[in-house]
């Protein structure tokens, strides 16, 4: 059995057996806050069963923010009427969820290879060491384990790229996206890196064609969703529940994020002006980071997604261990240059270490307070950043070797850039 | 050549002057009475023309440790009275939670001093505004009368142009604001605001602000508006300090500036003629323990002129003796020397039965989950779950469907 | 990115980095170091600051206490009773105290032969308590006759005042580790007969001093190094100053009550560290700490001496004031400290001062990891690529750390020199077994220092003390990982780092204690000694016993 299969089994086992065998896994990772928001959690989906086997309106009492058609769909796993066996689909859905992206990974992997091993000479890491990655990455089993609706979300990102760069079918990966987007509001921001990636792999159709062809694929897949939820809840009331709530920062709950605690003690003239400017943050920075990373659109996209997983309003440590997870694809172009990665590797497993720590001190003992808690949050995002910071440079560095023509590895060795 | 002139413009101006100050005696002449001698009567008849008076008296605090705010007011309060004005024109605002607490060793009642001489909640104290009523939003709705139509005339001063009021503040402030009970800052500005709309509304000929809390001289710094005397407990960076504490009761029961404020205040009675320049220089540092400051600039009278009748006081046009006890004795009985009764006894029943032949209770209905009884839904139609599964379901298709369809 | 690039050149240009690289075991040393010497400053003039009442409401001493004369005479007659029952069972004393309590007027009820009494304020909210707890027996081992009588005599006084607002419950407990302790997890739990949420708990003991004592100590160290709120320490110390009352903190001795001294202070501030580590571990326990977890603040009052010139109503004053405190409260104590370390009953220093220490320590053995890696002259991409078996390895050390974690405290007897011994098994299996590859040995060395500096981390804030201590005691590992050594010195280190052998110097309860603390008092400490320390002690042991541990000749360093 190669070792891709072993990891695949092994990754998936995990998935699988853990909450069959343990169903109380599921309840208790998706209480703890760092792993699932009020957004995704799986028990505001049960919630939502019960609502809709019980004839409720599914927005009505503010829990749910998940998306009716999703809602709908996994209710048929819900009502088969033995308990046991509903949940032991859903751990086979999410197991397969998770296995899904590996493959989609690896193909993204071998084409990304593909593109720009010629370029920089450097190599890949193999198929199995791209799928341990990400099925051995802790941070993204505590996610699948606890049933978060987040990687339904990232399911639909990583196909988009797939469809878009491996399979070359446009149109498609606009529909991705916007299932995405249905999911989760904030992947509707990448659909501007994709129209440039589009329009990058794709130099000879005429760009008004790609742009506006597929922006019309993207708002007609959305508009479908959005007129059939509208269709089924009767009402509008389900665009503020799911996508209010993250644009509008409704739920004040502490998160890894960064906006709950300004939020918590701000008065209330100011609240708008204030989400305002959060949203424009997390949404202005796109517009450059597209434009200045054209040449490598890949890269343009994974770093707006990092820099949306930022400055969400509902982060969870999910979001970044995708992120840790896909990065390991550019190894084939820019990686080797990344020089700081010890130090946000020791910052992430102390913020991992401490996070649940602090906020136990908090709730529970009442020794410690919410500026314990918060400064944790903060440093998760220093690691954000520290990550992008370290993409970025290792990027322009490649980008001078590259427009210099420097082959030479003693040469490449002992080169300091610096910005002016 | 510039002699004669200086000389002409000398006189001129000095004729002017003394016309202008035989006018002012022809006015006040003009206004005596005809039962008592002219020199009493200008005495009496305060020469700042207003009125009525008014007292705005309020605490900011609330909770078991600031007791000492609350007996501050009421203090103030029942001096106010006593000197004459009616609850009518008394806007009384305090968190009113420290007679009843449980903490109170002495409940229902309010002291303001050790020798528990005095209970300031003894009877007949009305207050206005109670319990989390207290907010700066109320006050400063209060002071500039912007009400809705249904507030009750009783919470509302109504003052007018010729109305003196008296505005006590106390609680626990800092450098330009003054914190009301949990959440709340008022500003300096905010109350100078206030004011000038006060002003321009012609709702007040003069003010009296007292305010006495830590920095308390900085919340009178602001004022921009004409005709107002304002005193506060103590400078920028400075801190108010509290009199004594009961030891039977536990706290704190007055604050130092409010202390010799009411110690000097309880020797006036209605007719006194003394001015406020000698309350003010009560507030020495060796008593009151902080720098208090007064603000004289933005009135128009000399301190020394002003009575202290003209702002704790009520009006008065008339010097009455004491014939208090027997105007009370012959209003409250009658000529047999029995008690009137002024209630019927017979009030609940009627309301009782009114309460029970009311038409507009709503019987109680079932509540079952669902949309059907549903008042307030959102939803246009209702959608059954099957429809919604189907539709779930469909749009699920279709877009697989468009998945498989796109090249 | 451009600075960083800056002095990255810099550095390049002066070849520090290779320097650094052999300094590190150097500054890991002196990391160690600085993070000793900084709690050796903090009992300096300056660094430590005075106690202060945060919460204006608490309001100490502010209201006159009447449990006076008057009261000492009904004290004194209960007493001469409770005296009496010294030779009964615990039912027949808790049937006579019972008795009284129903006098007086009072709610009783049981929790196994725990007999505790509610108050409820007649004009309170009925929402929150205060507790009175004492116990049969002292933490000295004496007949707890006076506090017994004491707390009747307040119960009694307690129902005669109006001003209440929160409940008062009584508890008469055997003694005062376990069985409070379960008292109060049944009271959050399963107990019928309750009175709101508890805000304070005092816990009394005045054994057979008479009426008369010199004066009182004060324990207040919590489980799981939780300690209560300072304001509450200090209102209680105001309190005791009014009265004219001593007050002593870590067995300072009745010579030097008011000496307050560079020694002094460091001495409370060491014993102190100590205690807070100990507590739920020693046999005996305080009181105080059966509390912990519950958001409430608890200390002990012990009387001491006999000769006076207090009596035994000043020590009932103490109660009733700091109860009138409390009761003066509206929210939960949070203006003050929770974290912090007592240097004297009237100086303190705060978490910010003392933290430094335990971040030096953390940082020290970060470096010490570091260095050993860089040191053995391994490329890097070795170490990825051999992580694997790492992992497995130290995995399957704390596999069977978790066994003996869950194995020990069924046994309950003195294991620790035995266990002391079976630790150096690797020992004896050198010779049987093939040697480690390089790699593993350095790496696993590496790596269990590393899971020591990430421990420290954990537990900085939550149990400083734990951690410092950890810390300390840790250090002798990070010397054996610079070959070539002597096999001796290597084997002395590893000696004096085994935590069994730090249990078995710390005497000989103490493993019982340990071993069962968490079933008896949710003490954690256990699972850090043995998962934790123990298993990364077993890391190092097994790398440096059974490893391969020759450098290579040529050392390039090769920077990150």
């Amino acid at each position: 059995m190669t070792k891709l299969n072993q990891v695949l089994i092994i990754g998936g086992l995990i998935r699988f057996l853990i909450p069959t065998l343990l169903p109380q896994v599921v309840p208790i990772l998706s209480s703890i806050n760092e792993i699932s928001t009020p957004i995704n959690s799986f028990k505001s989906l049960q919630e939502a069963f019960y609502y809709f086997a019980n004839g409720i309106e599914l927005y009505d009492g503010g829990i749910n923010h998940h998306p009716p058609v999703l809602v709908i769909l996994l209710s048929f796993v819900n009502d088969l009427g033995y308990p046991v066996l509903s949940n032991i689909i859903f751990n086979l859905i999410y197991t397969l969820c998770d296995i899904y992206i590996t493959y989609r990974l690896i193909a993204l992997n071998q084409w990304y290879h593909d593109q720009w091993s010629s370029k920089s000479g450097s190599n890949k890491y193999n198929d199995d060491l791209i799928a341990s990655f990400y099925l051995f990455n802790p941070l993204i089993i505590v996610t699948n384990l606890s049933h978060s609706t987040l990687v339904f979300s990232v399911l639909f990102i990583i196909e988009t790229l797939h469809q878009l760069l491996v399979i070359k079918n446009l149109p498609r990966s606009m529909i991705a996206l916007s299932i995405a987007s249905y999911l989760s509001y904030t992947p509707v921001w990448l659909v501007i890196p994709l129209l440039a990636l589009m329009q990058v792999t794709n130099p000879d159709v005429p760009k008004v064609e790609i742009y506006g062809r597929n922006f019309g694929f993207f708002l007609m897949g959305l508009m479908l969703f959005i007129i059939m939820s509208f269709l089924i809840t009767a009402s509008w009331q389900f665009f503020y529940q799911c996508y209010g709530t993250i644009f509008l920062f409704n739920k004040i709950q502490p998160n890894i994020g960064l906006w709950w605690y300004i939020f918590t003690e701000m008065f209330e003239f100011f609240t708008p002006f204030y989400i305002g400017v959060f949203n424009l943050y997390s949404i202005i920075f796109i517009f450059p980071i597209t434009l200045r990373f054209t040449n490598d659109g890949v890269f343009a996209f994974i770093l707006s997604l990092i820099w949306l997983s930022f400055t969400k309003s509902y982060p969870t440590i999910g979001d970044l261990g995708y992120i840790l997870s896909i990065l390991p694809i550019f190894k084939s172009s820019f990686l080797n240059y990344c020089k700081f990665s010890i130090v946000y590797i020791i910052l992430l497993i102390i913020c991992l270490i401490l996070s649940p720590i602090f906020y136990y001190c908090w709730i529970v003992l009442g020794n410690g307070n919410s500026n314990f808690f918060y400064s944790i949050n903060l440093i998760w995002g220093v690691i954000y950043l520290f990550i992008m910071m370290d993409l970025i440079w290792a990027k322009l560095t490649l980008d001078y070797i590259m427009d210099n023509d420097i082959k030479d590895k003693e040469q490449i060795d002992k080169l300091r850039l610096t910005q002016l | 050549m510039r002699l004669p002139i200086s000389v002409l413009l000398l006189s001129i101006w000095a004729i002017l002057f003394t016309t202008s100050y035989a006018e002012e005696q022809e006015e006040s002449k003009a206004g005596e009475p005809s039962f008592i001698s002219t020199e009493d009567a200008s005495h009496i008849i305060s020469k700042s023309k207003h009125t009525n008076n008014w007292a705005v008296l309020v605490s900011t605090s609330r909770f078991w440790f600031n007791y000492r705010h609350m007996a501050n007011v009421l203090s103030l309060y029942r001096t106010v009275k006593r000197l004459g004005i009616p609850d009518s024109q008394i806007i009384l605002m305090l968190s009113d939670d420290v007679a009843c607490n449980p903490r109170n060793a002495f409940p229902g009642t309010v002291f303001n001093n050790m020798d528990q001489a005095i209970d300031l909640y003894g009877e007949s104290v009305e207050v206005d505004y109670r319990g989390y009523e207290v907010t700066v939003e109320n006050f400063i709705r209060l002071l500039t009368d912007r009400w809705d139509p249904d507030h009750p005339r009783s919470k509302r001063l109504l003052t007018d142009q010729n109305s003196n009021i008296f505005i006590y503040l106390t609680g626990h402030g800092g450098n330009e604001f003054l914190k009301f009970q949990d959440a709340e800052e008022i500003g300096s500005y905010d109350i100078a605001d206030a004011f000038e709309q006060m002003y321009e509304k012609k709702r007040y000929n003069e003010i009296f602000f007292m305010i006495d809390t830590c920095q308390a001289n900085t919340m009178y710094e602001r004022f921009y508006s004409p005709n107002i005397l304002a005193v506060g407990s103590s400078r920028l960076d400075e801190s108010s300090y509290s009199h004594h504490s009961d030891m039977d009761i536990g706290v704190a029961v007055i604050d130092r500036f409010t202390y010799f404020t009411l110690d000097y205040l309880e020797k006036i009675d209605k007719d006194s003629q003394e001015t406020i320049d000698k309350l003010f220089d009560v507030y020495t540092f060796e008593n009151v323990h902080s720098n208090p400051g007064i603000r004289t600039d933005l009135f128009h009278r000399n301190v020394s002129e002003v009575l202290l009748t003209d702002f704790f006081g009520n009006v008065q046009n008339v010097v009455v003796n004491d014939g208090d006890e027997d105007l009370l004795y012959i209003s409250n009985h009658d000529k047999t020397g029995e008690l009137l009764k002024f209630y019927d006894e017979e009030p609940e029943e009627q309301i009782s039965e009114g309460i029970v032949n009311s038409t507009n209770i709503k019987t109680s209905y079932q509540i079952d989950f669902g949309v059907e009884n549903e008042e307030s839904s959102d939803q246009i139609i209702q959608v059954s779950p099957t429809l919604a599964k189907r539709l779930g379901l469909g749009t699920g298709l279709v877009v697989i469907g468009l998945w498989f369809v796109s090249t | 990115m451009a600075l960083a690039e800056t002095i990255s050149r810099k550095i390049h240009k002066l070849g520090l980095i290779p320097k650094l690289i052999k300094l590190l075991p150097i500054v890991s040393l002196l990391l160690a170091i600085s993070s000793v010497s900084w709690l050796l400053i903090l009992p300096l003039e300056g660094n430590y600051r005075r106690t202060y009442i945060s919460e204006n409401a608490l309001m100490p001493s502010q209201a006159t206490s009447f449990f006076r004369e008057s009261e000492w005479n009904i004290v004194r007659g209960y007493r001469e009773e409770v005296g009496k029952l010294e030779a009964e069972s615990i039912e027949v004393r808790n049937q006579v105290i019972e008795s009284w309590l129903h006098e007086i007027g009072l709610i009783t009820a049981y929790h196994e032969n725990t007999l505790y009494s509610i108050m409820h304020a007649p004009r309170g909210d009925d929402t929150e308590a205060m507790v009175l707890a004492v116990p049969w027996i002292t933490s000295d081992d004496e007949y707890n006759e006076g506090a017994i009588a004491l707390a009747v005599a307040l119960s009694r006084y307690f129902t005669r005042l109006s001003i209440w607002s929160k409940n008062i419950i009584v508890v008469f407990v055997e003694d005062n580790k376990v069985p409070l302790r379960k008292w109060v997890e049944a009271y959050h739990t399963s107990l019928e007969e309750t009175a709101g949420s508890i805000e304070a708990a005092i816990v009394m003991e005045y054994g057979k001093n008479g009426d008369y004592f010199d004066y009182y100590e004060l324990n207040y160290e919590g489980l799981n190094g939780q300690l209560p709120n300072l304001d509450l320490l200090n209102t209680l110390n105001l309190i005791g100053y009014h009265e004219g009352l001593h007050c002593v903190i870590q067995g300072t001795p009745s010579t030097e009550l008011i000496k307050n001294t560079y020694f002094t202070r460091l001495r409370t501030l060491v014993r102190g560290i100590i205690a807070l580590t100990l507590t739920g571990i020693k046999p005996k326990g305080q009181g105080c700490e059966a509390f912990s977890g519950w958001q409430i603040q608890a200390f002990t009052l012990k009387a001491k001496g006999t000769t006076g010139p207090h009596d035994i109503t000043q020590f009932g004053r103490l109660v009733d004031s700091t109860f009138r405190s409390v009761n003066n409260l509206l929210e939960k104590f949070h203006q003050s400290f929770f974290f912090y370390l007592m240097l004297s009953t009237k100086n303190f220093v705060s978490i910010g001062t003392y933290l430094p220490s335990a971040v030096l320590m953390a940082v020290s053995f970060t470096f010490s990891s570091l260095g050993t890696i860089l040191i053995s002259g391994i490329p890097l991409n070795s170490f990825i690529t051999e992580s694997s078996k790492l992992l497995i390895i130290f995995v399957s050390i704390e596999g069977i750390c978790l066994i003996l974690a869950l194995a020990l405290p069924l046994i309950k007897i003195d294991l620790s020199i035995g266990l002391v011994v079976i630790s150096f098994l690797p020992l004896l299996l050198k010779n049987y077994v093939k040697k480690l590859n390089k790699t593993i040995s350095f790496g696993l060395i590496a790596l269990s220092l590393f899971f020591i500096s990430l421990l420290i981390v954990a537990l900085l804030i939550v149990h400083f003390s734990l951690a410092l201590l950890l810390g300390l005691f840790c250090l002798p590992l990070t010397f054996i990982a610079q070959p070539p050594k002597p096999q001796i010195k290597t084997l002395i280190n590893l000696l004096i780092s085994n935590p069994f052998f730090i249990i078995a110097i710390f005497g000989q309860d103490v493993f019982v204690g340990l071993v069962t603390s968490w079933h008896d008092m949710q003490c954690w400490t256990w699972f850090v000694v043995i998962l934790g320390w123990y298993s990364a002690w077993l890391g190092v042991a097994i790398a440096s016993l059974m490893g391969d541990f020759t450098v290579e000749v040529d050392k390039v360093k090769k920077d990150q």
